[in-house]
């Protein structure tokens, strides 16, 4: 990227004045080693999401940002409701609240070596995952609702997980306001076929070997060492978050300019947060994080217990 | 001049269609998004399946097109490799012609869960025309 476009307020802080339709500077927080090699769209990205209305302070990007949809991967932009501030369907992005969750699983490389081939064809056989893998869970319209509304507490009281886990989630497992009513039939279709399964591309289950700890301390409050076996999951809302995106991300496009907005990326399309189209979004949204930090949450929990739960048999 | 082809972004990927018409460059890029996940020769063109859309422009068009094909793979777990396009002003009647996944045949590389705006373009070029966008995998 040309750091000619920025003004270096600090060592890791790179601002860009605003210029044109943005209403707020754009920061990027980073080294100047990753400002050169950081791909030149991030800039236009963080000015674009500069310019959505009700924009607080300023559009951030973080150190790992590069190139997304309409924000920058690693964006951070915060909007005053009262001020006309938006919620943009393509800034929250399609795979709602993806994440990745690591679990520690007590053991170290010492106990798994010798089994290593047998426990990846086990994890393989027991974890449904690749395109048009199917799980063992059934839901029917009602059973779907309350999965959508409850999240991780709806799959800890169905014996997915303990309220232990609960505690280590957001929002204790459950997002306020997830409204099961403002998503399609066409997104519950899709996320009917995929309840607990990994997915494919980049969603994955992997058993890793700690090798390295950088901070002592912080290790130390995870009981995290050098040689300790952690299984780590990324997960999404898949279909059914890319279903509500893709759903709501046109809806925006199309009454932008009854709300006088000016998409500067189509991608950006957002409604104020204050509109019934914006609160349509944020209940079908809340619904899909279920579909992730809960139905992701569940469904990391969903994938391993459907292995412990194959093996038991 | 009827072809298709990939173009890079990032993690995801492009899918880009080439026609004498616009609906042929539809069908083409619907291909396109079949290659993705799957080589569309080993696709059977065994069951029928249509598809109808409409939009207020070509380009919100070609995205609808693009990911009511993706909600049917999802749904029906088919692929397609067979398509007629029909286009009436903004309106597309289609069918697509597939069979259903065969994770040993098909060896599927990838899902792929939206087509999105990025790289959206619906253009006249001097040959015919070219549809594409970036779809997410």
């Amino acid at each position: 990227m040309d750091l000619a476009l920025f003004e270096h307020k600090s060592e890791f802080e790179w601002h860009i004045r605003p210029f044109g339709k943005m209403r707020v500077p754009g920061v990027i927080f980073a080294s100047e080693a990753l400002m050169r090699e950081m791909d030149a769209k991030v800039y236009e990205q963080v000015t674009n999401v500069a310019m959505l209305p009700g924009i607080v302070r300023s559009s951030f990007a973080m150190p790992d940002a590069h190139w997304g949809y309409g924000f920058p991967i690693g964006g951070v932009a915060a909007f005053d409701a009262d001020a006309g501030g938006v919620v943009s369907a393509g800034g929250v992005g399609f795979d709602i609240s993806c994440g990745v969750r690591t679990l520690h699983t007590g053991l170290t490389i010492e106990d798994i070596m010798a089994v290593k081939e047998r426990l990846a064809d086990a994890l393989y056989h027991a974890i449904p995952a690749g395109m048009g893998s199917t799980g063992t869970i059934r839901l029917d319209d009602k059973q779907m609702n309350s999965m959508l509304r409850g999240g991780a507490r709806w799959a800890v009281e169905r014996g997915f997980g303990t309220t232990g886990d609960l505690e280590r989630i957001e929002e204790g497992g459950c997002m306020h306001g997830a409204d099961p009513a403002q998503v399609s039939e066409q997104a519950k279709k899709r996320q009917r076929d995929e309840m607990g399964t990994l997915g494919s591309g980049n969603h994955y289950l992997e058993i890793q070997q700690v090798t390295d700890v950088y901070q002592p301390d912080i290790a130390a409050a995870f009981g995290v060492k050098p040689g300790d076996i952690v299984v780590s999951i990324h997960c999404g809302s898949r279909g059914l978050g890319h279903q509500i995106g893709t759903e709501f991300l046109r809806r925006m496009v199309m009454a932008a300019a009854g709300f006088g907005i000016e998409l500067p990326d189509r991608e950006l399309a957002c409604a104020p947060i204050n509109s019934p189209l914006g609160q349509e979004y944020l209940g079908a949204m809340r619904a899909g994080i279920p579909g992730s930090r809960n139905v992701a949450v569940y469904r990391r929990r969903l994938s391993i217990c459907d292995g412990v739960a194959d093996r038991r048999t | 001049m009827k072809r298709w082809e990939h173009f890079s972004h990032q993690a995801d990927i492009g899918v880009r269609g080439l026609g004498a018409t616009m609906a042929e460059a539809f069908e083409q890029t619907a291909l396109a998004l079949t290659a993705v996940i799957a080589d569309p020769t080993d696709v059977a063109p065994s069951e029928m399946i249509r598809i109808s859309c409409d939009a207020p422009d070509a380009e919100l068009l070609l995205v609808d097109w693009l990911n009511a094909l993706i909600y049917e793979m999802a749904t029906r777990h088919m692929l397609f490799s067979r398509f007629d396009v029909h286009l009436d002003g903004n309106r597309l009647t289609a069918k697509a012609w597939g069979e259903t996944l065969d994770t040993a045949r098909h060896r599927p590389a990838v899902e792929v869960k939206g087509a999105t705006y990025t790289e959206l373009e619906v253009v006249q070029t001097a040959d015919g025309w070219l549809a594409q966008c970036v779809v997410d995998v």
